[in-house]
């Protein structure tokens, strides 16, 4: 079972720098070619092979499409390694952050009933906070996209030699998974503030 | 062969649609463009359409209305459905549920049939040719059971569903068909005598890809008309001292008088609900003359209406838009018609809703454009539509792991890896779950089976591979295998609506002979055409990709092919159906190497070179 590479299967470059358009368009484009409503007529054996590749297509347009399952895809075609296999332990940067979530949802918890304002405003504070910490970590990675798109041009056009280059792309793939290790601890600290706050509305 | 047609199934009226001239038209019937969804059972034959909602008042017990609410439900999910119906439900509470009619027992896939069949044979009439095939229309939110069920309700009636579709997503195809430049991205706000769904679509390049849907299988015209009931039965109470919700024959005029009132509502800004002579077992009968005002009516309904607010906000915030991404919002359903609606949906989607298509007609028209596209009647149109919800199983604890989740583009494939929770476990449940809770027992089992001889290891070690196929007819295939020892089942989870495989096919053969239809001539004819269309397909492939095969293949192709025009010209069902499987069969490698092509974007007019076997984005996942 070879894997498809889903860059390729766009006919993009490994990049987490993808427009948007562009890959709607392929993705329709090869829609048309292997949507099963499109080859009601043909042989059924055709049929199920071009619905498995119909598959695979979604499945690859929904991965790339995201900015977070990209960065998990790109991760994972260079190095192997799912985010689940980050390990277990607390990032050290996040540490602080964890650790006042932690407690502030602990005495939110304990306070029954209605949250007092002053409470509700500290959670509120704590969220910003944990916000402005996940948008750092975008625009870095944004920042690293750049330069991993800007490495891979220069190798292209021979403008660095090969031990340079592959320096760079372990380089800039390690700060990528820290960054990817990183991300869901936020996005937890995000939604577990966000249900505070917002407690006692259901449509969080 | 003949058009594929399309049905809009609804709970209170149905439609027929099909492509004329490239463009879809309603069928009308009896004069009319919609056929309601109303069953009567009498001495004779089952009546269906405007001629049993005629005498429902008369005998509310034998006549079905809305049936579409009691689709793929329990028994017990169908209590509080059950205070506002004037027939009987039976089974135990775990049980799909049936509706008692005489000394018979029914269940809803066998009423729906006899609605389908009435538009069928009617339909037949008007169009002057046979129906056999179809594309059914149902909310977007019915979970699997309830869209198998509706399938089961064509075949009972005699049509092949060739494909089960959305009702905003048909909604959208007729919206956006005439433009093929259309670049927008649209949410269809689809409130009908039942059921409530929204969705949000791109259309871009005449692609309709569903982005996101919700809803809620219960809330529709029907909700509104009981609340006007209950009103109207406080009213007479308190003004002539009379009770008559003990009374059927009462209760289904007032039920009919409420539903007239709330339709005009839409316009006027009061209406009258006037019952002559009804009255009570033991009371004299009275006269009842009600008036009830717009406001009035609003604030009956308030709640239900605001209801629909959370499901529009989540199918928003699933396709990560904002109201203001909204570039048009399309009514559908007859419940759209009440302004109240109409004020929810401006708030929803803080814009002037596009009122352009017929709100009762577009989801028929839809389902005909499916149906073009199937046979390639309509050109460059894709309908790409998600899974409504999500699908799973369980895991330790009673907790639901997804493999796929809600809005995920169909078809899709997921598997997953998962192990044992004791050591030496030889034999793991699958139980495969669909809906959005964290707890299974709050979700609906789709499947329940066992995955067995698995060698005993400590827990944890054995790898079961659990892989989850959805199709683009949202069927869904679940195979469960155990690496290490290579055991494997696997499960079709497709019978699973209101009555079993083997309890359609009878049925089916029983409909078939009430109409003294010769069962196997049946047989044959379907056996002949599906050959035809496998044949015209091999010769199509052969002259296109023959050359990317080597001669012996061609030629035993060819053989099979051979074989099997001559066996179609015979009567021999058997023979055929053989013969189609074996050249089924002749073709798999064919169909590897072609799909192969078209995957490298090898377009077969540029001549393309055989595959070669290094290229690993020539392979196809098996």
């Amino acid at each position: 079972m070879a894997a498809t590479d889903y860059f390729e299967l766009f006919d993009l470059p490994r990049s987490l720098l993808i427009d948007a358009d562009t890959l709607q368009r392929r993705f329709h484009d090869l829609s048309r070619k292997f949507h099963p409503d499109l080859h009601e007529a043909a042989i059924p054996a055709i049929r199920a092979r071009l619905e498995r590749q119909s598959m695979v297509l979604n499945e690859a347009y929904r991965t790339l499409r995201e900015p977070k399952s990209r960065l998990d895809y790109l991760i994972h075609l260079e190095i192997g390694a799912d985010p689940s296999s980050a390990g277990s332990s607390v990032p050290l940067d996040l540490f602080d952050l964890v650790d006042q979530t932690h407690d502030l949802l602990a005495e939110a918890a304990a306070a029954q009933g209605a949250l007092p304002d002053e409470l509700r405003q500290r959670v509120t504070t704590l969220r910003d906070e944990v916000r402005a910490a996940q948008e750092a970590r975008w625009t870095e990675i944004h920042r690293i996209a750049g330069e991993w798109d800007a490495n891979e041009q220069s190798f292209a056009y021979a403008e660095v030699d090969a031990d340079t280059y592959g320096q760079r792309r372990q380089n800039l793939l390690s700060q990528l998974r820290k960054l990817q290790s990183e991300l869901p601890y936020i996005d937890r600290m995000m939604s577990n503030l966000s249900a505070v706050a917002d407690g006692g509305s259901h449509d969080a | 062969m003949p058009r594929i047609v399309g049905i809009d199934l609804g709970t209170t009226n149905s439609v027929l649609a099909v492509m004329e001239h490239g463009a879809p038209s309603v069928v009308r019937i009896d004069g009319q463009s919609v056929v309601p969804s109303v069953v009567g059972y009498g001495d004779g034959s089952p009546i269906a359409g405007r001629a049993a909602r005629n005498r429902s008042a008369l005998n509310p017990a034998s006549t079905v209305r809305s049936v579409k609410r009691l689709m793929g439900r329990r028994r017990r999910e169908a209590t509080d459905e059950e205070a506002h119906l004037p027939y009987a439900l039976v089974g135990e509470p775990d049980e799909l549920v049936r509706i008692r009619i005489g000394d018979s027992s029914l269940t809803p896939s066998q009423v729906s049939a006899e609605v389908l069949r009435f538009i069928k044979s009617a339909g037949e009439r008007v169009l002057g040719e046979p129906i056999t095939d179809a594309v059914i229309t149902v909310p977007a939110y019915f979970n699997d059971t309830q869209r198998q069920a509706t399938k089961a309700a064509g075949r009972i009636a005699g049509l092949k569903v060739r494909r089960i579709v959305s009702e905003p997503t048909a909604a959208a195809l007729a919206y956006g068909l005439d433009d093929p430049a259309l670049d927008a991205r649209v949410a269809v706000y689809d409130l009908g005598g039942g059921t409530f769904d929204v969705s949000i679509l791109s259309i871009k390049d005449g692609v309709f890809e569903v982005l996101a849907t919700n809803g809620n299988t219960r809330l529709g015209g029907d909700d509104f008309d009981t609340r006007i009931v209950e009103w109207a039965l406080g009213e007479i109470r308190r003004q002539k001292g009379v009770t008559l919700s003990e009374d059927p024959v009462a209760l289904q005029r007032l039920r009919i008088a409420s539903e007239e009132a709330k339709c005009q509502l839409s316009s006027a800004l009061s209406a009258t609900i006037r019952l002559p002579f009804v009255g009570s077992p033991g009371s004299e009968p009275v006269n009842v003359e009600l008036e009830l005002t717009r406001d009035r009516f609003e604030t009956l309904i308030a709640d239900l209406v605001a209801a629909t607010r959370r499901p529009c906000r989540k199918a928003l915030s699933d396709a990560g838009l904002s109201p203001s991404d909204i570039d048009d919002v399309l009514l559908v359903g007859g419940s759209t018609r009440i302004p109240a609606v109409r004020q929810c949906v401006r708030d929803a989607f803080d814009q002037e809703p596009n009122t352009s298509i017929n709100p009762d007609e577009a989801v028929a028209l839809g389902a005909a454009i499916q149906a073009g596209i199937l046979e390639r009647a309509v050109e460059n149109v894709l309908l790409l539509d998600v899974t409504p919800l999500s699908l799973g199983i369980e895991t330790y604890g009673g907790v639901m792991s997804v493999l796929i989740p809600r809005n995920t583009t169909i078809p899709t494939s997921k598997s997953e890896l998962f192990s044992t929770f004791v050591d030496d476990q030889t034999v793991v449940d699958i139980h495969v779950v669909q809906g959005e809770r964290e707890l299974v027992r709050d979700n609906r089992t789709l499947a329940r089976f066992q995955l067995t001889g698995i060698p005993p290891m400590p827990k944890g070690v054995p790898q079961i591979d659990v892989a989850f196929d959805l199709d683009a007819n949202g069927i869904l295939n679940v195979r469960a295998s155990e690496r290490l020892s290579r055991q494997e089942v696997s499960v079709e989870v497709a019978s699973s609506g209101d009555l079993t495989e083997e309890q359609v096919n009878r049925l089916v053969q029983e409909s078939l002979a009430h109409a003294e239809e010769d069962v196997s001539q049946r047989m044959l004819i379907e056996a002949r055409v599906e050959a035809r269309g496998i044949l015209d397909a091999t010769w199509k492939a052969l002259a296109q990709y023959g050359n990317l095969i080597d001669v012996g293949e061609r030629d035993r192709i060819k053989h099979a092919a051979e074989a099997l025009e001559d066996a179609s010209e015979s009567t021999d069902t058997h023979a055929i159906r053989d013969l189609i499987d074996k050249l089924n069969k002749e073709t798999l490698h064919l169909a590897d190497v072609m799909v192969a092509a078209v995957v490298r974007q090898e377009l077969p007019r540029s001549g393309g070179e055989p595959p070669s076997a290094s290229n690993p984005t020539g392979r196809v996942e098996s």
